[in-house]
């Protein structure tokens, strides 16, 4: 395994914060009018892939967690939401090894909640 | 290269965040965005838009950014696109499988805006190379296709003219061999036919290889050709040929060439080396080896006279060969870098069991020699079976009176004094005359070799007052030319009258040849009362009468030798 992945595995989810402001800031500049459609899509597409993972788990499909964990993962570490990336990341290791057990439907919980955490956040962090 | 604001990139990824965001970036770098969301619409866009730079995710529906890479660069042929993917992951198998599949650089999540600028800059910069590169190779290509092109044609050329000196001939086997890597050759080996008979024979080795070698055979071939068929001697060919190089070609430029004439009537090979290795002449069964030596300079390069004395004349023998080579035979380089020599090439000459055998011996020994070595200069090596060459006079053509509208009488005189007689041989000059008269070519021939005895016989025993007793050793030719080179410089009087007159008999069209000089006479019936011909001795004096005789209706001498008149059959009326 990747040295990006394992060092993503060994953080706590408690020791990172929801959000990377400074990525934020840097895309903000960078894409300018976009910025809010970008995040906006984000906001949208997350929960999409997030149910996506539900189904997986549900059905014991080990190929599909691994698609929806592989795109969660990588627009949420683009965006800088590094705790969405963190546990999509797990989920993509187990998706990989193919726990799909207890532990795998407990993170797609946390990540629901991560995800309407990030949604407030990133509306308030909008609207300033 | 200067790059529009419209350059284009296109962006291939599944996830419609990761496409905004590469969108957002791109759009800072003065990019067009263009976005796919699987391989297959990938390659779909690209053949539309012809993007300037592909960035491609691998995971994907449909078709994955490997697959899509490929394609892509099929697609992309001379034109370098480059393709960036973009991964999460970093393990040496899928880096290895992206290289593979015709990726130029990675990109890692998460996107770098700084990183990923720096890598278009840098792919820009190859890209910027690439097209320099493929313009400079494309107008190469087109360079090289037009200079092909023009060795082609100049190939064509060169082959239409120097083919004009007859090669075809049974008693003359050549071997030439072209220098590695060239089209064209710098040796040139001619043959023409002479109008009495018998044949002129050229070698010759230009400077150098290649094209600027050939370039200086056209100008010999058009020279040797013409003034061959036109009657003139190889001594006036020689100087014409010299003096035609040294104008046309520049200095330093020059043409080592052996010269053979085969003189049918006098049965002797005149043979003339100006720069060649020796010439070499045998005769195997009566033991005779001669070899000739260049004693003069190569062709090109200063003024030339030439004189009769200069040729070395041999009588010829049944056996009799002539054997002329290029330098590239003995200098022939094996991968030692050893050349092949005199000494090889002699041993030919011992080794072979008969004398056909020489040249096929030579060029599998100098084949064997060289290995796998490159050759490095043109080759020439040509035998030539004299008795063959003097037996050779030209198919009898049924004899045909005057074509086409000239009148059926005519006549014209020359006179022609020392001074003139000097520079001027009058029977090329009149031949030529004759030509513009509509004369078939066998009688132009035949005429030419009457009037060529009329009038040696003329200057030699009127004018010069040369005995033929000088002819009648084979050392003696030399001799004879010699002296009769002398008395002709110190020639002050004296003339010769030419008359050429067509009249219409009551069974024909008959051509008179009639040649006075000022001379004191002979006495014609010792000249006339010739022993039997014994083809292989000579028997200068009393041939040339038998010959005119054999080709004409009648010849009459009046004046005690001083007027000779030759009267030649045309054809019907």
């Amino acid at each position: 395994m990747s040295a990006s992945n394992s060092t993503l595995g060994d953080i706590s989810i408690d020791q990172v914060d929801s959000i990377d402001l400074e990525v934020l800031g840097g895309l903000r500049e960078v894409m300018e009018d976009e910025f809010v459609d970008l995040l906006e899509t984000y906001l949208a597409n997350a929960p999409e892939l997030i149910n996506k993972a539900q189904n997986a788990i549900a059905c014991g499909d080990a190929g599909m967690l691994v698609e929806a964990a592989h795109t969660l993962k990588g627009s949420s570490s683009n965006l800088g939401i590094q705790r969405m990336a963190l546990l999509s990341s797990q989920l993509l290791e187990m998706g990989r090894d193919e726990l799909v057990t207890d532990s795998a439907v407990r993170i797609v919980g946390a990540l629901e909640e991560e995800c309407q955490r990030v949604r407030v956040e990133i509306e308030q962090y909008c609207d300033n | 290269m200067e790059y529009a604001e419209n350059k284009k990139a296109l962006i291939v990824d599944d996830d419609p965040v990761n496409r905004k965001l590469l969108k957002g970036i791109l759009k800072r770098e003065n990019y067009l965005p263009l976005l796919a969301e699987n391989g297959a619409e990938a390659v779909e866009i690209f053949k539309e838009y012809r993007p300037d730079l592909v960035l491609m995710d691998i995971v994907m529906p449909v078709m994955n950014g490997y697959e899509a890479a490929r394609e892509i660069k099929k697609l992309g042929e001379e034109h370098f696109v480059p393709i960036i993917f973009l991964t999460a992951v970093t393990d040496e198998e899928a880096l290895t499988k992206c290289v593979e599949s015709g990726g130029d650089d990675f990109l890692t999540k998460p996107y770098n805006r700084m990183v990923l600028k720096a890598k278009i800059n840098a792919m820009e910069r190859i890209r910027g190379l690439y097209t320099t590169l493929n313009a400079q190779k494309k107008k190469l290509e087109a360079y090289q296709s037009d200079i092909q092109h023009e060795l082609e044609f100049a190939e064509h050329i060169f082959q239409n003219i120097t083919s004009r000196g007859t090669l075809d001939l049974p008693y003359l086997k050549f071997w030439t061999s072209t220098m590695s890597m060239s089209m064209f050759n710098g040796d040139l080996l001619l043959a023409a036919r002479k109008p009495s008979g018998g044949i002129h024979l050229v070698l010759c080795d230009f400077t150098g290889h290649g094209l600027p070698a050939a370039v200086g055979a056209l100008p010999v071939s058009e020279v040797f050709v013409a003034m061959t068929h036109r009657g003139f001697s190889l001594a006036e060919i020689i100087v014409e040929i010299n003096r035609k190089l040294r104008q046309e070609l520049p200095t330093g430029f020059f043409c080592a060439a052996g010269f053979a004439d085969i003189d049918v009537t006098q049965g002797t090979l005149s043979v003339w080396n100006g720069g060649l290795p020796e010439l070499i002449l045998v005769d195997r069964k009566k033991g005779f080896n001669k070899r000739i030596s260049s004693n003069h300079l190569p062709l090109g390069i200063a003024n030339k006279t030439i004189k009769r004395g200069d040729f070395t004349v041999t009588e010829i023998t049944p056996e009799l060969q002539l054997f002329m080579y290029t330098d590239g035979v003995i200098e022939a380089v094996n991968e030692d870098g050893a050349m092949f020599g005199d000494e090889r090439l002699d041993q030919c000459f011992c080794d072979a069991k008969d004398s056909n055998e020489v040249l096929e011996l030579l060029k599998r020994r100098v084949h064997d020699f060289r290995g796998d070595a490159e050759q490095h200069d043109d080759i020439s090596f040509v035998q030539l079976d004299c008795q063959g060459a003097r037996l050779d006079i030209p198919v009898e053509v049924q004899s045909v009176g005057p074509q086409g509208v000239m009148p059926a009488e005519w006549k014209v005189n020359f006179n022609l004094s020392a001074g003139i007689l000097k520079d001027i041989n009058p029977v090329p000059m009149i031949l030529n005359m004759l030509t513009h008269m509509r004369l078939a070519e066998d009688h132009r021939k035949r005429i030419f070799t009457v009037l060529t005895e009329l009038y040696t016989n003329a200057m030699d025993h009127g004018l010069l007052r040369l005995s033929s007793d000088l002819k009648s050793t084979p050392e003696g030719f030399a001799n004879y030319y010699v002296e009769r080179e002398k008395r002709l410089d110190a020639l002050t009087e004296g003339q010769t009258h030419f008359t050429i007159q067509q009249a219409v008999t009551d069974d024909g069209y008959v051509l008179r040849l009639r040649v006075t000089d000022t001379g004191q006479g002979f006495d014609i019936p010792t000249l006339s009362e010739s022993p039997t011909v014994d083809t292989h001795k000579l028997v200068p004096s009393g041939r040339g009468i038998k010959l005119i005789k054999s080709l004409c209706r009648s010849l009459d001498y009046q004046d005690g030798g001083r007027t000779a008149e030759a009267v030649y059959y045309l054809g019907d009326k």
